[in-house]
């Protein structure tokens, strides 16, 4: 008997202290929501402030200590929280424990009830009373709470919205009203797009913004769609280039730039584009390649996902290294923060997505292709190295490709020639060549090592690819892909090999530059100059252009023997490689964009 | 007796253990922001957990496989409660903390119906077993599948204090949600609307350490009602439980409650946690007017379904608004005629991810559309139901022994301790209970 009582008390007593910490730890947890450090109202508050006057170190100091002291009464809290749940444990485990004895103690075998047959159909009419009411009640319950957290869309018709017309993939609907695209963006301030004044706007042959057919070959190689030019070759299809300027000769026009960036300018028809960064913000620029004025500038900010404070990058790599490309309808930039935009011709953004922040100690800088509706992107960081094909319209993952390897800081480059069509990209330890349709591995050759910065050159059927430190070889891209040389001299570091009519030509960070054979790798000429070469070269009109360092072009006749043409310069510092379009040449140096032609 | 003390202890133990355990955790899930200063200090890198290994789904299906033998042994073989409660902590174990509960075959409905409506939708074989192999050991056993394989039966099992019988009206009133849950719940994946089980899964936040507090709440209440009323969740709820009680209906070994024949000794009259053992009913006589209604019910049958498919017909439009994007496209089309409009997030991420508007309402119409038809065959089914259970509640099957009804039983084996066949020394000298 006493056993029973003790048994039947300690349930009670368990009982009602397990109730009481719940109690408490209710009341605790919508504390602990509101002394959410993030939801901090006076920090919040004065970091808005901060922003006005970044430099202000005594409100640096209370923002501080504000946010020490709300990070501790969230930590006490949990403490409490976990420190009780643990007490709760416990109790309840003996109330359990208790009340099951207790009801064991009490436990005995009863017989059926003596009625039971008793009022049987009573009872099943009853039950078909409930079969009905039972369904109808949940049914209604149902229907009020969808009424409740529905409301203002049930009294809305879908049915009256008109028809959706058949949808034509190609439809200049698909791309969203600026003035959706302003509703939509979250903050993006009115200014942000700056329409500055558009010279001869009759004169600017207009995106074909209506209709998106993917730019044929002959546009592709009109214009200068990503770096390196058409398919990102190095090599230009134009005509009519300078091969002489200076500040009174030739030069066309010249615009100061506001951002840093590495990037090197795009151009497709008459519109040019170029990205900048720096801690603060991230642009990208248009402008009119025949006037360099500027057309507009878009702000680049609020993506999903992107990081509040941006990488840390090298300062010879920047935020905005990566460069821009182009279909003709979309331009599409990437910066160091992983964000990757979609914009049209007018500035207006089509979608942006932030691909997770990559790990990459001096800053991601492989620059961007467009291959029919696709955007690729060569994003090879510590963790991970992906490629992945967006679709151009909407940024859709069409599909990636995971591969190994390390860290690149190379860009992708196409190869249309062959069937299936591929992207090859270089890292280490592969040069590596992907089917463009569906993103698979067509082969790979173990050939690299090291930091890899130099992108892939092709030409006739064979690929190169180099890197300082490293070898160069040559691949031939017929089956079966096997390598056909190996060079270990004169190997560029930031520049790309150019390869074209039966010669490959480098520039090496040290000066030197050099034409090797493309059929057997054996060394054609060399040349050294005085100044090193971080951009790549490009063969055009059967020349090549090397710009060094220092802003000095040396013009080189594309031959089996060296033969210096011209050497003009702009006396700036640069590093990016030149576009080469509509006659003129877009050289790119640290500050200022400079137009040339004839 | 003793063991049964000890088995009591070991339960409660491990139940509380697990359910305050868990509670626990989810707290330390809550996460905020880095400050924003710029420090030396290098935040660690954020990291996305990698994809379950393809191999481990095989062994879940191996794993289920295994228990399903076993728990078929031990429940029509070796008629073992303790062997039950044993396989019930392996169950909870493994699915519930080692799988995190997913994919569990009651899921797994949703994505079959899904992989039904939508041929895109490709179902892994994996998952497709899951979904079977309970069904098919219910065809030929019984549901072995819910007396303790199934993590979240096992769970509700261990709870059970003192279950009380619930009056024969208030058994059918709630027998009927688990109809309408696996009714909508098939609707919704179909259309893409929503899996209802997995986010109503009451205790799937005890096992991942982690859920919202509501569900929380959901689930300790289902099992502190699981206390008193014995595994409130399978009866009165469950979807899948419906199927498999489909399946035990006709299942070809069925689960008895004495090894021999019944002596009608009554015992084990009151032993059924879940009421499924059906009284002997000799006295029962046939209701006057009975055939003539059982005939009216099995002729309005066609009727009965029609009613309830023109019913639900109307259900179309509420239910379609749940759909994400026809709620995307009705907003957007409410928002045409408000003027200064809220911010909406929803909005804004539809609009940066550059889809046109006429694709979401071309999407929404051809959702409309699948909730049209889909409402009209829910109609039909749960009509069928209906129909049937007024079929059933208008014959009486003359019973003389004690049966368990097939479709409810969940094989907790429960009920064989109190046979005097299996266990004689419950018959006492002095027992004043009547053998016949």
């Amino acid at each position: 008997m006493k056993r029973f009582f003790f048994l039947k008390y300690t349930a009670i007593i368990s009982g009602l202290f397990s109730a009481v910490i719940i109690l408490i730890l209710t009341i605790n947890y919508v504390q602990l929501k509101k002394v959410d450090p993030a939801q901090n109202m006076v920090v919040n508050k004065l970091i808005e402030k901060l922003e006005q006057n970044p430099s202000d170190q005594e409100l640096k100091e209370q923002i501080r200590t504000i946010d020490l002291v709300s990070r501790k009464a969230f930590f006490t809290n949990r403490w409490q929280m976990k420190t009780g749940g643990y007490l709760l444990l416990f109790t309840c485990l003996v109330f359990l424990v208790s009340l099951k004895y207790y009801l064991a103690d009490k436990k005995s075998i009863s017989p059926p009830s003596s009625d039971r047959n008793e009022n049987f159909w009573e009872s099943r009419s009853k039950q078909k009373v409930w079969l009905i009411s039972a369904p109808l009640l949940s049914l209604t319950l149902i229907l009020v709470l969808i009424y409740i957290s529905n409301k203002a869309y049930l009294q809305a018709d879908l049915a009256a919205i008109p028809e959706a017309k058949e949808i034509n993939p190609t439809d200049s609907t698909l791309v969203p009203t600026p003035a959706d695209t302003a509703t939509a963006i979250p903050n993006i301030q009115a200014d942000s797009v700056i329409q500055k004044a558009i010279p001869d706007q009759k004169n600017i042959p207009v995106a074909e913004k209506k209709s998106f057919i993917p730019p044929t070959k002959k546009q592709i190689q009109k214009n200068w769609p990503s770096f390196r030019g058409p398919y990102s070759q190095g090599i230009s299809y134009g005509t009519n280039f300078p091969i002489e300027w200076g500040n009174d000769k030739n030069l066309k026009w010249k615009v100061k730039l506001e951002l840093p960036g590495f990037n090197s300018p795009i151009v497709w028809g008459n519109y040019l584009f170029v990205s900048g960064a720096n801690k603060q913000s991230m642009k990208v620029y248009c402008y009119h390649a025949l006037t360099g004025k500027l057309l507009w500038e878009k702000l680049i900010e609020n993506i999903p996902g992107s990081p509040a404070i941006k990488p840390k990058v090298t300062e010879d790599t920047g935020l905005a290294a990566p460069g821009l490309a182009s279909n003709g309808i979309h331009v599409f930039a990437i910066f160091a923060t992983g964000d990757l935009v979609c914009l049209d011709f007018e500035g207006n953004q089509l979608w942006a997505k932030n691909l997770g922040v990559p790990a990459n100690h001096y800053g991601h800088s492989s620059s961007l292709i467009c291959w029919e509706n696709l955007v690729l992107v060569q994003y090879d960081h510590s963790k991970s190295r992906t490629l992945f094909a967006f679709k151009a319209e909407n940024g859709e993952i069409v599909w990636q490709a995971n591969r190994g390897g390390l860290i690149s800081w190379s860009s992708p480059i196409i190869v249309h020639d062959q069937n299936p069509p591929q992207i090859l990209l270089n890292n280490d330890p592969n040069l590596a060549a992907y089917d463009l349709s569906n993103g698979k591995e067509l082969w790979k050759l173990d050939c690299l090592s090291g930091e890899i910065g130099a992108s892939p050159a092709y030409f006739g059927g064979i690929a190169i690819a180099t890197n300082a430190y490293s070898k160069m070889t040559a691949v031939k891209l017929s089956a079966p892909v096997e390598m056909v040389w190996e060079g270990y001299d004169y190997l560029p570091d930031a520049s790309s090999p150019v390869a074209w009519n039966n010669m490959v030509f480098t520039a090496s960070s040290a000066g030197e530059v050099a034409c090797f054979n493309l059929a057997d790798g054996k060394e054609l000429w060399l040349h050294e100059f005085d100044y090193g070469f971080y951009a790549s070269p490009i063969v055009a009109e059967r020349k090549v252009f090397f710009l060094d360092r220092m802003g000095t072009m040396h013009i080189v006749k594309a031959s089996s023997s060296f033969e210096l043409i011209a050497q003009p310069s702009i006396n700036e510092k640069t590093d990016c490689t030149p576009a080469f379009a509509n006659g003129c040449i877009y050289i790119k140096s640290k500050e200022n964009l400079f137009c040339f032609s004839k | 007796m003793k063991n049964y003390r000890f088995f009591s202890l070991v339960k409660m133990i491990v139940l509380f253990a697990l359910f305050s355990v868990s509670s626990l955790y989810s707290t330390g899930q809550q996460r905020f922001p880095h400050p924003e200063f710029e420090t030396n200090y290098q935040f660690p890198e954020i990291s996305s957990p990698q994809a379950r290994l393809l191999l481990y789904s095989y062994l879940d299906v191996v794993v289920l496989l295994a228990m399903l033998v076993l728990m078929t042994w031990f429940v029509l073989k070796k008629r073992s409660r303790l062997a039950v409660f044993w396989l019930s902590l392996v169950a909870i174990a493994y699915f519930g903390f080692w799988k995190k509960g997913c994919v569990c075959s009651i899921g797994a409905i949703q994505n079959v119906s899904l992989g039904i409506a939508d041929p895109a939708f490709i179902v892994p074989v994996t998952t497709l077993l899951l979904f079977l192999l309970p069904l098919v050991f219910a065809l030929f056993f019984g549901r072995v599948f819910c007396s303790g394989v199934c993590f979240m039966g096992a769970l509700q099992d261990l709870v059970i204090v003192k279950p009380q019988k619930l009056t024969p009206w208030l058994n059918t009133a709630l027998g009927t949600i688990p109809y309408l849950y696996l009714g909508f719940t098939i609707l919704f994946a179909a259309t893409h609307t929503d899996f209802l089980i997995c986010r109503f899964d009451p205790f799937i936040g005890f096992f991942r350490f982690s859920t919202n507090l509501s569900m929380y709440i959901f689930g300790a209440a289902i099992l502190i009602s699981g206390m008193f009323i014995a595994r409130p969740y399978c009866r009165f709820i469950c979807p899948y439980g419906v199927l498999l009680q489909w399946a035990s209906w006709l299942s070809r070994w069925k689960i008895r409650i004495t090894p021999a024949e019944c002596i009608n000794c009554h015992l084990c009259a009151n032993s059924c946690p879940v009421d499924a053992i059906q009284i002997p009913n000799p006295e029962v006589k046939p209701e006057k007017a009975g055939p003539k209604k059982l005939l009216i019910h099995i002729l309005t049958l066609p009727l009965i379904m029609l009613a309830c498919g023109f019913l639900f017909s109307f259900l179309s439009k509420p239910l379609e608004t749940l759909n994400p994007s026809v709620e995307l496209s009705l907003k957007i089309e409410s928002r045409q005629n408000t003027q200064n409009p809220e911010k909406d997030i929803y909005l804004d991420a539809f609009y940066a991810s550059g889809t046109s508007k006429d694709d979401l309402k071309m999407e929404s119409i051809r959702i409309q559309k699948q909730f049209d038809i889909g409402c009209w065959i829910l109609g039909l089914f749960l009509g069928l139901a209906l129909g049937i259970g007024f079929i059933k509640l208008s014959r009486v099957s003359k019973t003389n022994t004690y049966i368990p009804d097939q479709g409810k039983c969940v094989a907790c084996a429960r009920c064989y301790k109190y046979c005097p066949v299996d266990n004689p020394t419950l018959i006492k000298p002095d027992s004043k209970l009547t053998m016949k």
